[in-house]
């Protein structure tokens, strides 16, 4: 079957020739850039001098720049990457290069203005020298349209592999939180805890339901108390998920108290007219510990 | 279509209770042939409750809960309630994820606690006869002044 060829690989990148048409990038565009590359590279030091001073009055010039040598590199790199903007070849090379770009904004947290507004100030030198060339008009506006043409390809390339790199980041924390947050504890024999704290959906309380079965399977406990005083927001479905967590645990026959139910969430389930069944709720932990004791038939006394 | 002679679920006397334990896959014909055989032996035997061991069973899916919930319906209007014991976790997952009703169902961990806890609701349950009998006594008593009634 021939399906229409989508430009996104599996990780997020981009195939070279798909994203030359999109961005209506011609052969005499690449070319045409080439053949006026002397103009931009032989006053390469003066518009990096001229972006220097630009940099300079960016808020987050100390943040970033405050160490000379850091400076001297990032415009050491300039020079590498002019001469591919020049060379009239967008092959894997020059996607790499530009791919490298975005990795090293993601990597320091260079926000996505700063850098938009530094390649603003390109264009403009850039504009500026073709000015004082005085070209034929016709040929004029041929250089600066491929000139904003590839810069914008430039841009999507990096702001892509900025927002991939990100992303990648939140999905990795996500994951670690996860595994963290659903500490089973068998506090007594028979009697399991789990404080939960965060936001529960539907995958964190799968989470949490096979954890605890797993617990409970292992331990052979008959009570479990779920503490939800952490938990931030209660609404219908969080209830359902923390009825269905109640109901497996009782299927094993593990009975379940959901302590740490406050004022706020105990009106909002009565609001939300949510049907919490047979489940045993308590204000306090110490209530639900107490609950579970009698349960099991054991009681806490002073000696 | 099963034939006649699937396989059987023994069931065995133990404390007064129908002990069953399923150590098989279920199919639909299985559970048929199961609840044929449990309702005649409550009913034969006098067995005051079910104990049914499902730790043998790896999957299960909705309708075999479902075919299995009806049967302890069954056990019930013949006076025998009926406990789970010894469910595995994966099993309970599966079932909480295709929504099974799970609300009026007894379940113990493992076959020891099942019959503890069988105690527990035959005590109870004979406690609640007892007072229905002696409600139910005050009810004639108190009918003998009604004019309305027989």
């Amino acid at each position: 079957m021939n399906v229409t060829h989508s430009a996104h690989d599996h990780d997020g990148t981009h195939d070279p020739a798909e994203l030359l048409s999109w961005y209506n990038i011609s052969e005499d565009d690449l070319a045409i850039l080439h053949k006026h590359r002397g103009l931009f590279l032989d006053k390469i030091e003066v518009m990096k001098d001229r972006w220097h001073d630009w940099l300079r009055q960016l808020p987050d010039y100390e943040y970033y720049f405050s160490d000379p040598s850091v400076i001297e590199h990032v415009l050491s790199q300039h020079d590498r990457y002019w001469e591919l903007f020049f060379t009239g070849v967008v092959d894997d090379t020059y996607f790499a290069h530009r791919r490298t770009v975005g990795q090293t904004h993601a990597r320091i947290g260079l926000s996505m203005t700063s850098y938009h507004g530094g390649m603003n100030a390109f264009h403009g030198y850039a504009i500026d020298i073709l000015k004082e060339a005085s070209l034929p008009s016709e040929e004029h506006i041929h250089v600066a349209d491929a000139f904003v043409k590839l810069m914008h390809l430039d841009t999507a390339i990096v702001v892509d592999t900025y927002n991939q790199m990100v992303t990648e980041t939140i999905t990795a924390q996500t994951r670690s939180l996860m595994e963290m947050a659903t500490p089973v504890t068998e506090i007594w024999s028979g009697i399991l805890l789990l404080p939960l704290v965060g936001i529960i959906d539907s995958e964190r309380s799968r989470e949490i339901m096979n954890a605890t079965l797993a617990k409970i399977s292992q331990t052979q406990a008959r009570m479990f108390i779920l503490d939800i005083s952490g938990v931030g927001v209660v609404d219908t479905a969080v209830a359902n998920h923390l009825i269905k967590i109640t109901r497996a645990t009782r299927l094993m026959g593990c009975e379940s108290i959901i302590s740490g139910v406050s004022p706020a969430i105990a009106q909002t389930i009565v609001e939300l007219g949510i049907d919490v069944g047979k489940v045993k709720t308590t204000a306090t932990m110490m209530d639900a510990l107490g609950g579970a004791f009698r349960r099991l038939g054991k009681e806490i006394r002073d000696l | 279509m099963e034939s006649k002679d699937t396989l059987r679920i023994p069931i065995q006397l133990s404390q007064g209770c129908a002990v069953a334990s399923i150590q098989i896959d279920l199919t639909t014909g299985i559970l048929e042939q199961f609840r044929h055989d449990l309702l005649r032996f409550i009913d034969e035997k006098g067995a005051t409750g079910v104990i049914l061991d499902l730790s043998g069973v790896e999957l299960m899916d909705l309708e075999d809960f479902e075919e299995i919930r009806m049967t302890m319906h069954m056990a019930r209007l013949l006076g025998s309630e009926t406990i789970l014991c010894g469910l595995r976790p994966g099993v309970v997952a599966a079932l909480m994820d295709l929504g099974a009703d799970t609300d009026d169902i007894l379940a113990s961990f493992n076959l020891d606690e099942a019959f503890q806890n069988m105690q527990e609701v035959t005590r109870t349950k004979r406690y609640a006869d007892q007072d229905e009998a002696q409600s139910a006594d005050n009810k004639e008593e108190e009918g003998a002044g009604d004019p309305f009634a027989d």
